[in-house]
């Protein structure tokens, strides 16, 4: 076929390489590492800013007044967003540390930060 | 048209509003085809990213100057119609920095136009999440960098390998 003719062997390099590199980061990613340490924390910043900390194993419901977030069973998910493309909502269940869900368009990031002691108490 | 005709469509304004015009209009319908084919639909920001076909084809047969306006034309008319100020600094990363990548791969003509579009594809994402790190002033996004730059070669290739057969086809009329 005369379209896998015109490939050059640059372009199969820049292909390779870039798979690779980024098949290494997924590999060795800390929240690759992490991933089978217990989650504990769940952090909520809204606009850069810290807005909540709360522990993944209490059920709760977190209303930021544009976004609903609810922590239940040791999972974290995007209930409701008055945002067009709802993207977060659709991101789904979160539970392994490093895992979040982003809204971009309130400026809304939901993160699990991996259980390894250095949250001695919960902060409010 | 031979080609000889192809270049007479650059030479009049009306030749090069007509051929601006035509491009802009593809680019927004394919921006709108690529927001209706979700491929993963759990992980955010992975797209076909089909319009970019539309730019490459600019920067192939007409030249960067072109291809850099129908972009940014593209991404301000698609902004405003659809997605609102986020979606159009975030579209906008995006869209600058693959253009910048495939500009800059395509003057050092050692790759196809396969290798320029995927390294598009990856730069694109890469820049969409610059701008989502930036505004959320939160580096944690980057736990999606290895799987948007992977899947933003995949669907360069994509839309590559297609933009290849338009060129070919297009420069045979």
């Amino acid at each position: 076929m005369n379209v896998f003719r015109i490939i050059r062997k640059a372009d199969v390099i820049l292909l390779v390489i870039l798979i690779s590199s980024s098949a290494a980061m997924l590999f060795f990613s800390p929240s690759h590492a992490a991933g089978s340490a217990p989650a504990s924390v769940v952090n909520i910043t809204k606009d850069g800013k810290t807005y909540g900390t709360y522990s993944i194993y209490d059920n709760k419901t977190i209303d930021t007044g544009s976004n609903i977030i609810v922590i239940e069973n040791g999972q974290v998910y995007m209930k409701s967003s008055d945002c067009k493309n709802q993207i977060c909502v659709h991101t789904g269940r979160i539970s392994r540390p490093g895992q979040t869900i982003i809204c971009m368009p309130n400026r809304i990031a939901v993160s699990i930060k991996g259980g390894d002691g250095s949250y001695d108490a919960v902060s409010r | 048209m031979p080609l000889a005709d192809k270049q007479d469509i650059f030479k009049k304004p009306s030749g090069r509003v007509a051929f601006c015009a035509l491009l802009t209009a593809l680019s927004m319908i394919l921006s709108y085809v690529d927001s209706l084919i979700p491929i993963l639909p759990s992980i955010p920001g992975i797209k076909l990213g089909l319009a970019n076909l539309v730019i490459l084809i600019a920067l192939y047969m007409a030249g960067a100057g072109y291809a850099l306006l129908i972009n940014i034309v593209r991404v301000l008319l698609t902004g405003f119609l659809f997605t609102g100020a986020t979606g159009i600094l975030y579209s906008m990363a995006g869209a600058l920095l693959s253009f910048l990548v495939m500009y800059i791969l395509k003057r050092t003509s050692f790759f196809s136009v396969i290798g320029v579009s995927l390294a598009g594809g990856a730069a694109h994402n890469i820049g969409q999440l610059i701008i989502a790190a930036v505004l959320i002033s939160d580096t944690s996004v980057f736990y999606y960098l290895p799987v948007l730059i992977i899947s933003g070669c995949l669907s360069g290739t994509v839309t590559g390998i297609f933009s290849h057969v338009l060129i070919q086809r297009l420069n045979l009329l």
